[in-house]
């Protein structure tokens, strides 16, 4: 662990004053775990609350076995595959983790926030996420929120022009690109798999978490341990065929640390410029549905100071209830609480 | 009926061409029924397909014991500005077991047979008052969540001028004014709680000014009937109600021979967007409905095959909650038109 540390300060590209760190972390097969998110993982980086990370992450689509080969029927050549991508598609399983993984997810990280202690809050600012290549891959067939409908089919791979921000999904085909990291998780105190999201955040795949959003998590663990993986080049609210157009991203993300207020958080929320989103989550969608209820609820009394009655009467009348995917075996619902209607205004960093 | 028919060809408003006529349609006792949606109601009007029908409707919001005059006199509304087709249809029978949704209708469109579509154009949604009625309750998709109904049903006023609904006098939200309840006769009578094939009580909130509705033809005549007008409501209509307020919709019908053989589930569209929707009482499979039925619109409309629709759906289709709340629940997938070269001609 200590060679880990050491290697990456050298990494430090910028310094603005002692408390604002700005730092790089590389994925390599020594900064990335697989399928697990682990409080025995050693952490890889360690900063100060207002710190900066510019983080690699790779996506496992077309990772494993080869991802050279994998990418050739596409027409993308060898120098078009992440040098990153190679290497860590050669670990083994015992280099995955610790734990069992519950999926293939490639997450860097850990990273270990100074002063971090259960029961404070996490806030990640999400500066950008930068499209590190110019295709991903989608699997589309017998899983997903329609199991069945079709038999498995082989994986598409899909291009898209990042100067442009468009998807090229087929001839005749245009969507806008929305990058998003599907998994920003602290550490829960036991290990997981990957793929159901939680309290600790997680896998939610929640696509309005793009750059100029903020996600805000509980701190369950010393230090945190916030990793980070399965990039999303687009994604639709729902994310129903299990996956999103799965491509290698390098967000940048910066960490705030709110002492002592994570203690009565029963769930991640987030926001952006526009919107409080405030998540719920459950294995049956009624019931992720009924829990984002009571999440925005909770939260219209703790910040605007409505009555449980009043709260529950402008969701019903006025906010929009969402799907941010049904496919991770934990599901997440949202509400949206637009800001604009409020005569309280809080600031925002953007 | 005849008399009643007669009745409301004198309402005619204008005709333009010999097909495209328009017509007033009032609430009262004779043209309103509650709480049920029935193939044996005597239609109340006569159309032919291309035909606009400006329609009166009426809220059950503070249609309560005692009156509307005496519910919204507490409530600080004055009772010239209570509507007095409401205080008419207080008289209203009401079937037990049935809810207490006041519909207007049904229309009759000439020639509209099982296995035909009907495309309903939602040309204008007009405010009747300046307020509404929301409970909040013990019920709806958080049960339990709040202690009795503390407060029991309210009134919130809003500017239709302005677009705005004045929540309190902090908080602002948009009016989205629309139609809860646009429905066909299913073959059977049933209440206008959950919605169906047949349309009915789907609270889609996007189905305001602009956009079209398409419903499948299940009995002759199909059977138009419009109630639960909203005057606001967000996605999932979670305490069990919307912002409730007598509304004026201004549709028009256009009968579509053979085409809505096939149709599992009424569908929609406005300028920017086709909404495709799924039903069922377990949110997770009306979700998976409303997937296949976005899969088969893709291949139907764009030529798309099975994968590629559902990989579609998955890396660039929000799909989203319409209510969660009316015993079948119903979901939506967006279908941006933006997204595809291919173009087709709408009204608005």
């Amino acid at each position: 662990m200590l060679r880990k540390l050491f290697f990456l300060s050298a990494f430090a590209l910028t310094a603005q004053g002692a408390a604002a760190a700005t730092h790089y972390l590389p994925s390599t097969p020594q900064t990335v775990v697989r399928g697990v998110i682990s409080p025995e993982v050693p952490p890889v980086l360690k900063i100060k609350s207002g710190d900066t990370v510019v983080i690699d992450t790779l996506s496992h689509g077309g990772l494993s076995p080869d991802p050279v080969e994998y990418f050739k029927r596409a027409g993308i050549t060898e120098d078009k595959v992440l040098k990153d991508a190679i290497a860590v598609s050669k670990m083994t399983h015992k280099d995955w983790g610790v734990g069992t993984p519950g999926s293939g997810h490639v997450l860097t990280g850990p990273i270990y926030i100074d002063g971090a202690e259960p029961g404070d809050m996490l806030e990640v600012r999400i500066i950008s996420v930068s499209p590190r290549v110019g295709y991903g891959v989608n699997s589309a067939g017998a899983g997903g929120a329609a199991p069945g409908m079709m038999p498995p089919t082989t994986p598409k791979i899909i291009q898209y022009d990042i100067a442009k921000k468009t998807v090229n999904f087929a001839p005749g085909i245009r969507y806008p690109l929305k990058p998003f990291m599907g998994i920003m998780t602290v550490a829960p105190p036991k290990a997981v798999g990957t793929r159901m999201p939680g309290l600790f955040g997680g896998n939610m795949d929640f696509q309005r978490l793009r750059d100029g959003a903020t996600l805000y998590l509980p701190v369950l663990v010393p230090g945190a341990l916030f990793s980070t993986g399965d990039p999303h080049a687009a994604q639709g609210d729902g994310e129903v065929s299990g996956n999103a157009l799965e491509a290698s991203m390098t967000p940048t993300l910066q960490f705030i640390l709110h002492k002592g207020e994570g203690k009565e958080m029963t769930n991640p929320y987030a926001e952006d410029k526009d919107n409080y989103y405030l998540l719920g989550q459950d294995p049956d969608l009624d019931k992720a549905l009924t829990s984002a209820i009571s999440e925005t609820v909770k939260f219209l009394g703790r910040k605007y100071g409505l009555k449980a009655q009043e709260a529950y009467s402008l969701c019903s009348v006025a906010v929009d209830f969402g799907v941010a995917q049904a496919v991770d075996g934990n599901l997440t619902m949202y509400g949206v609480v637009p800001k604009s209607w409020f005569k309280t205004k809080f600031p925002y960093w953007q | 009926m005849k008399k009643m028919l007669l009745a409301c060809t004198t309402l005619l408003l204008l005709a333009g061409a010999a097909e495209a006529a328009t017509h007033h349609l009032p609430a009262n006792l004779k043209t309103v029924r509650r709480g049920i949606i029935s193939p044996g109601s005597k239609p109340v009007l006569s159309i032919k397909s291309g035909d606009t029908v400006v329609i009166d409707t009426v809220s059950h919001g503070g249609l309560v014991e005692g009156g509307p005059v005496k519910y919204f006199g507490a409530e600080g509304i004055a009772e010239k500005d209570v509507l007095p087709d409401a205080v008419e249809i207080m008289a209203a029978p009401r079937q037990p077991g049935f809810g207490g949704h006041v519909l207007t209708g049904p229309i009759w469109i000439d020639g509209a047979e099982p296995g035909d579509m009907l495309e309903v154009r939602i040309k204008e949604v007009k405010p009747r008052v300046p307020y509404g009625v929301n409970n909040a309750g013990s019920g709806g998709a958080a049960p339990g969540m709040i202690p009795g109904d503390v407060r029991g049903s309210y009134v919130i006023k809003y500017d239709p001028e302005k677009k705005q609904v004045f929540f309190s006098p902090e908080i602002t939200v948009p009016l989205r004014p629309f139609m809860g309840i646009m429905v066909v006769a299913p073959t059977e009578d049933v209440p206008s709680g959950p919605p169906g094939q047949f349309g009915g009580n789907m609270d889609f909130q996007k189905l305001q000014a602009g956009s079209t509705l398409y419903l499948p033809v299940l009995v002759k005549g199909a059977l138009f009937v419009t109630g639960d007008p909203h005057a606001a409501q967000g996605d999932g209509e979670v305490s069990g109600n919307a912002l409730e307020a007598s509304m004026t919709p201004t549709l028009q019908f256009i009968l579509h021979k053979g085409r809505g053989k096939e149709m599992k589930n009424p569908y929609a569209e406005d300028k920017e967007n086709f909404y495709i929707l799924g039903q069922d009482r377990d949110l997770d499979k009306a979700l998976t409905i409303a997937i296949q039925e976005t899969v088969k619109f893709l291949g139907e409309k764009y030529g798309l095959g099975p994968q590629d629709a559902y990989s579609l759906c998955s890396t660039a289709l929000d799909f989203g909650l319409a209510q969660a709340v009316d015993g079948n629940l119903t979901m939506y997938g967006v279908v941006p038109k933006a997204y595809f070269s291919k173009k087709f001609p709408y009204w608005r």
